[in-house]
């Protein structure tokens, strides 16, 4: 007995043919109907799925080195959403950072953006989409340490692991399938994609009571 | 029940007798993909399959992912420390309020805060690796030979027969499909009756985790039912 973790590949070489009604892979490739890069395609959509509508993805982060006199910091790459925020200065003080939006740092200081001292909040709507904001400006170098939501790398047929239960293969699978026989063609089953969307749905809403929903 | 006898009943109910050659329309190895994504889907449905192992928690490190290191980790049921004393469960906002340098506090481990698939902190984090017990809800191996069992509860295996039937299936659509649909619904109402006992008698263990509850989810359209007025 196998115990192998969640791995698109997997979903793909077992059983996905069959599923789509090929007698097998070769069949389905000559068929000329849908490609392998389209169903790691649709995999990977609903990766970026359930890392924006859940916590699936969850991980720490202690990337960013904070300079003193430097508010705005790129946030990680495929960062989605920060859960909590706190700095690391030497010696391993800790200070959490409230996560403020730009309009409650505009009506806790009205010049909140030349302020200087010990950050207490950060804000990631007070600069671009892709970055943060401390307030007020530091003064001192520390480590922002985040727990975020991150989307994993992109799903493909040389990069298909994925940091999950095994359980959720299945999630892929499905979603693979709603997708494929969704497309527009002679072999669309379109009351199966239904039904498979449906199964989505109750998958979702387990995946949120069990790890959390998202931003 | 194994899953061979399982596959015999799928093949059966589907009118394939196991004769020479086998099932011919539905294959074995598509029956056998059907039980184990429906043993897989219950475990994921119940919380069923409790699990425990050591996990040695590294110095100095207050963050872990634990897949890497329990590959069938679904949700913590409780975690103790060596001499058996709970680290009990804790929210991050809990965490800051208990202590306002929790990440970096060194000492004997005393909360845990679970989040995402498998990420876990650790409040105190121990100054030298350190021995947990681990008791968390598990999923299933694959089943692989016709010998091997199941593992979710005797009495639901005829359900994996179920699953199965609704799963090899959905390859033809239409009305053969819309036929199996009955199969899920009684697949789901056992998985929803298996969850709330799983709930009832995690509550009195003092777990940690509880199964999703099932009958929060509107499933008519999902097994093609009206809804009742």
């Amino acid at each position: 007995m196998a115990l192998p973790g969640c791995d698109v590949t997997n979903v793909v070489n077992a059983d996905l043919w069959f599923r789509l009604g090929f007698k097998d892979q070769a069949d389905l490739i000559a068929a000329n109907w849908l490609t392998f890069a389209e169903l790691y395609q649709y995999a990977d959509d609903a990766v970026k799925f359930l890392a924006r509508t859940t916590s699936l993805f969850l991980t720490y982060d202690a990337s960013i080195a904070v300079i003193a006199g430097t508010p705005a910091y790129a946030l990680p790459a495929r960062h989605i959403f920060t859960e909590g925020a706190w700095l690391v200065y030497a010696g391993a003080a800790i200070q959490l950072l409230r996560l403020s939006s730009a309009g409650q740092l505009f009506a806790l200081d009205a010049i909140w953006g030349t302020k200087t001292g010990a950050p207490t909040r950060l804000s990631l709507d007070a600069g671009d989409a892709v970055s943060c904001v401390l307030y007020p400006n530091p003064t001192a170098n520390a480590t922002l340490a985040q727990v975020i939501e991150q989307s994993p790398v992109d799903v493909n047929a040389g990069a298909s692991a994925l940091p999950l239960s095994p359980v959720l293969e299945s999630y892929f699978s499905t979603w693979m399938l709603a997708g494929a026989l969704s497309k527009e063609s002679d072999s669309a089953r379109p009351e199966v994609a239904s039904h498979l969307q449906e199964r989505l749905k109750l998958m979702d809403a387990v995946i949120k009571s069990l790890w959390g929903g998202g931003r | 029940m194994t899953t061979g006898a399982i596959s015999a009943l799928v093949s059966s109910r589907l009118n394939e007798a196991a004769g020479v050659g086998g099932p011919q329309f539905y294959p074995a190895s598509e029956i056998l993909a059907g039980i184990n994504e429906g043993q897989r889907l219950f475990c994921l449905l119940t919380l069923c399959l409790e699990r425990q192992t050591n996990w040695v928690a590294a110095a100095n490190t207050t963050f872990f992912h634990l897949l890497p290191v329990i590959a069938d980790y679904i949700a913590p049921l409780r975690i103790t420390d060596a001499a058996g004393a709970k680290v009990r469960p804790a929210r991050f906002s809990e965490l800051w309020a208990l202590d306002t340098a929790w990440p970096s506090s060194v000492g004997a481990p005393i909360r845990y805060a679970a989040a995402g698939a498998d990420l876990v902190a650790l409040y105190k984090r121990p100054a030298a690796p350190v021995t947990l017990q681990v008791q968390y809800a598990g999923s299933p191996t694959l089943l692989v030979l016709d010998a091997d069992v199941p593992a979710i509860p005797p009495e639901y295996h005829q359900e994996l027969v179920n699953f199965a039937i609704y799963r090899v299936r959905q390859v033809e659509g239409g009305a053969e499909f819309a036929a199996t649909l009955p199969l899920l619904d009684h697949f789901l109402g056992a998985a929803q009756e298996y969850a709330n006992y799983v709930r009832a008698r995690n509550v009195g263990a003092g777990y940690d985790s509880m199964p999703f509850e099932l009958s929060s989810f509107d499933r008519s359209r999902l097994v093609g039912k009206s809804k009742r007025k």
